[in-house]
């Protein structure tokens, strides 16, 4: 007879049953803030749901926005007996604290958050998904590190800059934290061009994806009237030329 | 329904622990339920019966634990119990209800510290479902 005193964190193997359910898992990071992480997850899930079974995860727990800049209207989650299913926008499955907390703040530490993130993937029962596209919020602290744990091994990173050097020298430091325990995909440089960007890629050997003009009404929670837009069309163009759409 | 779900995290635990210390067989497996999860331990014990049916954990005996759930202010230090907090704070409605069901760990967006208000909160103890014991027959 043998007794094991466990204390055994049961979160851990639904995790492992969500990620066997998804194919391919897309992570928008950067150490920077405002850089349009956000709106370019929401924007890729939107592209990637027309053909694909595609799911949102909002992983920003302090300023949750995915459910806003895809003008999700209503909040509800059904129950299921593998899990609550997420709200949908035109079958895009979106989760989010935000689906939650509506509104409030969020007075979170380290711990806290890190459970937080655990719970919300192990609880969301998204079924069998294409893609799920994952938002990070900006830095490399509990949430950055919770995502390499969770999706190191099946997820790719995406790092998103802006074209000023304050903004690449904090977008290389995550990448570099990221190295070894993510796939890279890319870097994109959002909201204009550098080409001393596309240098600094080269030296850090990572491939830059390419880059989005400014474009100034993406967020305007009607994501429909994106269609047809120059932005949109090359965001799509660098999923597919990234290999992400395929 | 959520209590489905968590059964199923239960018995995937305790099988994959079965695996790992290649035992023949599971006596008894202890799990501690927090309080502020406000998990129906009914309901709970029903969807385990019937999720480890036909596995390794038919016949064991499964006991769940209660864990009364304490939280601490940061700011000010007052230690209190979730029960008490759903008793006079407005703050913990439905919607409240509804999230710690789900995020037992979001306790800050919702609840206050009734001496303060603050919301630097810390869970003390209590929440969370958990495998505590496992008691397995190992062959030598």
């Amino acid at each position: 007879m043998e007794i094991l005193e466990t204390g055994i964190d049961t979160r851990d193997s639904l995790i492992s049953v969500r990620l066997d359910s998804i194919k391919r898992i897309i992570v928008f990071a950067s150490g920077k803030g405002g850089v349009g992480k956000s709106t370019l997850s929401a924007h890729t899930s939107y592209i990637l749901s027309k053909n694909y079974t595609t799911g949102i995860l909002d992983l920003d727990l302090h300023g949750p926005s995915i459910p806003l800049i895809l003008g999700l209207n209503q909040y509800m989650v059904k129950e299921s007996q593998e899990g609550i299913i997420p709200p949908e926008k035109n079958g895009l499955k979106i989760m989010s604290l935000e689906i939650f907390m509506r509104g409030r703040g969020s007075p979170l530490r380290g711990n806290s958050k890190y459970d937080i993130i655990k719970e919300l993937f192990s609880i969301t029962n998204f079924g069998q998904l294409d893609y799920l596209v994952v938002d990070m919020p900006p830095g490399t602290g509990d949430e950055f590190l919770a995502a390499l744990e969770i999706f190191g091994n099946k997820g790719e990173m995406i790092f998103i800059t802006a074209p000023s050097i304050v903004s690449w020298q904090v977008t290389r430091r995550a990448i570099e934290i990221a190295r070894g325990k993510i796939k890279e995909s890319g870097v994109i440089i959002n909201m204009g061009k550098s080409e001393t960007i596309h240098e600094e890629c080269k030296k850090l050997r990572i491939k830059c994806l390419g880059n989005i003009d400014y474009y100034p009404y993406v967020i305007d929670g009607s994501i429909e009237n994106l269609e047809k837009t120059e932005y949109l069309k090359k965001l799509n163009d660098i999923l597919m030329n990234s290999s992400i759409i395929h | 329904m959520h209590e489905w779900s968590l059964a199923n995290g239960i018995v995937r635990t305790v099988l994959q622990e079965k695996e790992k210390n290649g035992a023949s067989a599971i006596k008894i497996v202890e799990i501690s339920v927090g309080e502020i999860s406000q998990i129906d331990i009914e309901t709970l014990r029903y969807a385990l019966e019937n999720i480890a049916r036909g596995t390794p954990l038919e016949n064991s005996e499964i006991r769940i634990d209660m864990e009364r759930t304490e939280l601490k202010c940061r700011t000010c230090g007052h230690i209190w119990n979730f029960e008490e907090s759903k008793k006079y704070l407005e703050p913990v409605g439905e919607e409240g209800d509804n999230a710690l069901h789900y995020l037992p760990e979001s306790v800050s967006i919702f609840v206050k510290c009734p001496v303060c208000h603050g919301q630097d909160i810390e869970i003390l103890g209590g929440s969370g479902v958990r495998v505590k014991k496992i008691i397995m027959e190992v062959e030598d």
